[in-house]
């Protein structure tokens, strides 16, 4: 790799980065293959884990609705201007469900296929608890029981969503504690961290020994001058020690921990990307980018040593105070069509059966409006999706959507009959976690009575 | 008996009315920038007469029979090492010093202290004494000889205000309250006090208003006057960060933004610049007035209202069921002005009979303030104006630029329950309610520390002790002439604390903040006066994460900003229940962005670069560099790196660092570029090495 610094735009970063011709042969690179070799014919082992976080607070009752008779007259009424019309809803029949009968949102026509045909699965009413509660002791919000802290709050309820932990502070979340406790028995000798973000910082992906690996939706980038010759050829070496150098001064220390955790990283991730393309095409969307790049690395795995992988990425935008009936269609539009395509890769790659996609969002949002959209509720409703889930269903207690119902916890806000807790522990089990490791993955599962939702075979 | 080093440091700290005297004295007789850089380290000591000079001569100790001493550095070889009583006074280089003791000052050269390195560029360190007993504080027997509790609790005499300054001490208060030091406003600063620059900063005007910026397409001046849409307001933002005289308001103008958050991200107003250029005018406009009245402003500015939607937020409607929207009521509390916590004065949080935390305000208390934040619409008298997000740069444009005004049909007229019990009666007034309402949250107690303990966090450090806070909360409640909420108290409280400039905190390893990205980036456009020719900056997409630093003013993706102000990386920082926020924006995507987006940033001053644009922009609107300071020393690789030392970290440059930037500078041939690579290498390795990237 000669030359190149002189005439290198921003662009040609990136596709410097994703070669890895010019380690062929070397013994890195042949460590990487055998490692490939070795496990091809093992994938029935390989597990993944994929966090959809619908930041904002994702507005469940436009998600997924009533969609005929007084249940949806009642919504309506509800909701007034914000109500979407019956018939535009998609007809849902979930098997063994006895409610009133559900529409998606039209929106998510991407998605309905997978539902009908057993691929994606619905969890109703799911939230943060402090323990189970009932109307009577939400008391109108005066409640008799501890209810997790700043309900309502973005960044507490995204805390409490992502940490399992609604009434204290935590570093780590459910997704890190689960890489705690498996990233050590599958992914021996992998370099790279089990907890991979294609959206940055988050405390759900973060463990006690834990740490996301951050890359982009092209991969991971290379620090360019690091391996430069030519003109730029004094600053490669000096550079890499102020990158990695210990130091006494502790941000310092911690500035380059994490720069030398990027150089190694960006190695050994790259070289297993190359060669990997999507097997399907994605949406230019930020969400769409986003699984891309999971699937490409899912498809790499062996090259990173994986056999469980937990992944996060981020859709924005969410918290539609106003704007709902104008923006949120899109919105859902951007996540059914992405989900839709990340499974078919996962078809395509063979292993539409061991990863898990699933949705979670700061809350759901009250169903009464305010105008022009709606304010931050509680409980909201989550898509399961992969091969391993038993879809066309709906799992946990799918709400009366009306004012004064059994679940209103004021305004329409739904007081969540599952628990964040129960939704992290049933993935954490499928995923290989212990029963009796359940609680160190979230401390208060023993609270609640559901300890497998059922939604995972 | 055990060696406790930071102790020692300490304890020359706390004694330390010499050494600040020295610091403040001297830098040098002449106007000689470079007196007190630092110089190679020696790594091991000659013996008695010649004493040992540790690696990191900034703040060092060696010891000599026995007693230990601190050195300083006072002054270059040929300047004056200025000081006033007995110092004993080391002259030379690398492992070789004499040790003299003189009065009042001493001329720093081979006359004085005969000559005891031939050859080689020599330097003055103060070597002060350091008595144990001075401050009456010894270890305990058997105490741990690295204490991990923070410093000791009393604080360093209060700074002088008056006292010319040494050339690192200027650098290192210009990191805190600028965009960053260039060679000029360190010698200014140097030669006027702390005081006198604080007094002309608060005096000094803004150079253009962001909303004529944005009106008149561009600069003062401009011809053609081209900018438009929202790239605009990052053009108007940069050009008053990296040129505009009012550098203190400018820093305290983006804090500001960090707290009280707008941004184009996520909002129905991510195209109307309008929106974005009055919110700055008037952040700029209250940064050095009094809180209440920014608070009020906040509340009651259009683009806020648009933001966290109470802008047309109409009352509640029993017949429909409709309640007032709760965005902007939750976060005037949350964020902008008491938190979530009840504070002590020194931002710890209080607790409760059972030794819990104590929120600050409930849900209910939410849905009252909903209430106040009713019937706000539009400053020009049309509260529909039309706009609905299609076509946002239409008639209603002008209305940006007045703050929101009642209308009283649709504010909400009954009984408004708020925070500490407070109940605004029924039929009360918009214009009433809103007093009542920010009233109650200003004259809260927390606002101090909530807020004051944030200003320390964007300008100074991470991790202030509780008694800075403490210092900086009193500042918020009484000025000194009885005023509560007098933001100039305040940022002077911040900036000159005794802790904000106590050189001992240099080696503390839990001090210090990690710059900004936005700031890191300022700081190179600064030092090297960066402009186009047409007087704009055109920089549009620094948020991104990928390709650039991965962060931009009033582009946060929330109203949380960038980062939490509690925020703490897992590892040791979390475990010493330290903070580092800008950590949470500090990762490997970020770190290799920089890294990535430097390399073009600094070299963009070569010809062959000209010749390979690809962007498509005119040469008139590129922003470029002027090393041609720099330049003149690139043939002495030594002074080339001392004088960026001094420009990008006041000096604090360890001698390892120094050592390979040197190394490769020194490799680096001056070609045809005359010079221009060597400069941008050594601009290079500093601004991505630690003690760049961690403000100290």
């Amino acid at each position: 790799m000669a030359n190149i610094d002189h005439h290198l735009g921003r662009r040609d970063f990136l596709k410097r980065a994703s070669v890895a011709s010019c380690l062929a042969g070397t013994p890195f690179m042949a460590n990487l293959m055998a490692i490939g070799a070795a496990s091809a014919g093992e994938s029935s082992d390989y597990k993944a884990l994929v966090c959809i976080f619908l930041a904002g607070g994702n507005d469940q009752s436009n998600t997924v609705a009533p969609r005929s008779g007084s249940a949806y007259d009642a919504y309506a009424r509800a909701r007034s201007i914000l109500a979407l019309p019956a018939s535009q809803l998609l007809a849902l029949a979930p098997q063994g469900f006895n409610g009133a009968p559900l529409g998606f949102n039209s929106a998510l026509s991407s998605l309905k296929p997978l539902f009908d045909s057993g691929r994606l699965a619905l969890l109703a009413n799911v939230g943060p608890l402090s323990v189970p509660t009932t109307l009577a002791q939400w008391n109108g919000g005066n409640p008799t029981v501890q209810v997790p802290f700043q309900l309502f709050s973005h960044a507490d309820q995204t805390g409490a969503w992502q940490t399992g932990l609604p009434n204290r502070a935590s570093a780590s979340g459910w997704l890190g504690r689960i890489g705690d406790l498996t990233a050590g028995a599958f992914n021996t000798g992998s370099g790279i961290s089990i907890a991979i973000s294609a959206a940055g910082n988050n405390v759900m992906q973060t463990g006690n020994s834990t740490t996301q690996y951050q890359i982009t939706t092209e991969g991971a980038v290379k620090v360019g001058p690091l391996g430069w010759d030519g003109v730029w050829g004094p600053v490669g070496a000096p550079l890499r020690r102020l990158m990695t150098e210990p130091r006494s001064n502790l941000l310092e220390a911690e500035l380059t921990k994490v720069a030398t955790r990027s150089i190694n990283a960006e190695v050994q991730v790259n070289s297993a990307l190359a060669g990997v393309a999507a097997p399907t095409s994605f949406s230019s969307s930020l969400l769409g980018q986003q699984l891309k790049i999971v699937a490409r690395t899912i498809g790499a795995r062996a090259g990173l040593g994986q056999k469980r992988q937990i992944f996060f990425v981020q859709a924005d935008g969410f918290d539609m105070h106003g704007d709902l009936v104008v923006d949120h269609g899109s919105k859902l539009k951007d996540l059914g069509d992405a989900m839709a395509a990340f499974y078919q890769a996962t078809v395509a790659m063979g292993v539409a059966g061991n990863v898990t996609t699933f949705t979670a969002s700061d809350f759901g949002r009250a169903l009464q409006t305010n105008g022009r959209g709606s304010d931050h509720g509680w409980g909201g409703h989550h898509f399961i999706m992969g091969d391993a889930v038993q879809g066309n269903r709906v799992y946990g207690t799918f709400p009366t959507v009306a004012l004064k119902g059994p679940e209103d916890a004021g305004q329409g806000r739904l007081l969540p009959t599952t628990s964040v807790d129960e939704y992290a522990a049933t993935l954490a089990r499928w995923f290989g976690v212990a029963d009796a490791d359940l609680a160190t993955v979230v401390p208060n599962i023993g609270r609640f009575a559901n300890r497998n939702l059922g939604f995972l075979g | 008996m055990p060696r406790p080093a930071s102790g020692l440091k300490r304890a020359v700290c706390a004694m330390g009315v010499v050494v600040a005297t020295c610091l403040a004295a001297c830098g040098g007789g002449k106007e000689d920038p470079l007196a007190g850089a630092i110089q190679d380290a020696p790594s091991k000591g000659p013996a008695l007469g010649n004493k040992r000079i540790p690696r990191d001569p900034s703040v060092g100790t060696f010891s000599v029979a026995g007693e230990e001493f601190v050195s300083t550095p006072c002054a270059r070889e040929g300047n004056r090492c200025i000081f006033s009583g007995a110092q004993n006074v080391a002259y030379g280089a690398r492992d070789s010093y004499t040790v003299k003791t003189f009065s009042d000052g001493v001329e720093c050269n081979n006359t004085t202290f005969g000559d005891p390195i031939v050859g080689v560029v020599k330097q003055c360190f103060l070597a002060v004494a350091v008595a144990l007993t001075t401050t009456g504080s010894s270890p305990p027997s058997g105490a741990d000889p690295l204490p991990t509790q923070s410093p000791a609790p009393s604080p360093a005499p209060a700074v002088d205000l008056t006292a010319k300054l040494s050339s690192q001490e200027a650098a290192r208060f210009l990191v805190q309250a600028t965009y960053g030091p260039n060679w000029n406003e360190i010698n200014r600063l140097a030669g006027m006090g702390y005081g006198a620059w604080l007094t002309e900063q608060f005096a000094t005007a803004p150079m253009d208003s962001h909303w004529d910026y944005y009106h008149r397409m561009g600069p003062i001046g401009c011809n053609p006057c081209k900018s438009s849409n929202i790239n605009t307001v990052m053009e108007s933002f940069w050009q008053q960060a990296v040129r505009g005289p009012d550098q203190l308001r400018q820093r305290l103008v983006f804090a500001l933004s960090e707290i009280f958050v707008i941004s184009t991200i996520n909002t129905s107003i991510k195209d109307v610049p309008a929106a974005h250029v009055g919110y700055l005018d008037m952040l700029a406009r209250n940064a050095f007035g009094n809180y209440r009245t920014l608070l009020e402003q906040v509340a009651t500015s259009p683009a806020m209202g648009m933001y966290l939607s109470h802008m047309k937020n109409e009352k509640e409607d029993p017949a429909s069921g409709r309640l007032p929207d709760e965005n902007f009521a939750r976060e005037v509390m949350q964020l902008f002005s008491i938190g979530l916590w009840e504070l002590n004065e020194d931002g710890s949080r209080k607790k409760d009979a059972n030794g819990n935390d104590i929120p600050t305000y409930t849900q209910a208390d939410i849905m009252g303030m909903a209430k106040v934040f009713t019937g706000w619409g539009w400053g020009n008298g049309n509260w529909e104006n039309g706009f609905t997000g299609a076509n946002p740069n239409d008639t209603y444009e002008p209305a940006y630029n007045q703050a929101m005004i009642p209308y009283p049909a649709f504010h909400s007229t009954s009984e408004k329950r708020i925070l500490r019990g407070v109940v605004i009666p029924a039929n009360t007034t918009a214009q009433q309610s809103l007093k009542i309402a920010l009233d109650t949250l200003f004259n809260h107690p927390n606002v101090g520390p909530f807020i004051g303990s944030q200003l320390i966090k964007r300008f100074v450090t991470s991790n202030p002790s509780p008694d800075y806070v403490k210092r900086v909360t009193q500042a918020f409640n009484d000025n000194g002439q009885g005023t509560r909420g007098d933001m100039k108290a305040v940022i002077r409280a911040v900036l000159l604390d005794p802790e904000a400039r106590d050189p001992a905190k240099l080696s503390d390893p839990r001090w210090g903040k990690v710059r900004e990205p936005a700031i890191r980036y300022a700081n190179f456009m600064r030092a090297f006066n960066m402009k186009s020719q047409t007087g704009e900056y055109r920089l549009f997409h620094l948020e991104d994460t990928l390709s650039s630093i991965g962060q931009n003013p009033l582009r946060a993706p929330s109203v949380f900003n960038w980062f939490r102000p509690d925020y703490a990386p897992p590892g040791d920082i979390l475990k010493q229940g330290l903070t580092a926020p800008e950590f949470q924006i500090t990762h490997e995507t970020t770190i290799t962005g920089y890294a990535n987006y430097l390399v073009e940033e600094v070299e963009r001053k070569n010809t062959w670069w000209r010749d390979n644009v690809y962007v498509g922009w005119p040469m008139s609107d590129y922003l470029f560099a002027d090393y041609s300071a720099e330049m003149a020393l690139a043939g002495n690789p030594d002074a080339l790196v001392d004088r960026l030392n001094l420009l990008f970290m006041a000096g604090q440059m360890t001698a390892a660092t120094r050592k390979a930037i040197v190394e490769a500078v020194k490799a680096t041939p001056v070609d045809a570029s005359g010079g221009t690579r060597r400069v941008a290498f050594a601009t290079y390795l500093i601004m991505m090495s630690p003690e760049f990237i961690v403000q100290k």
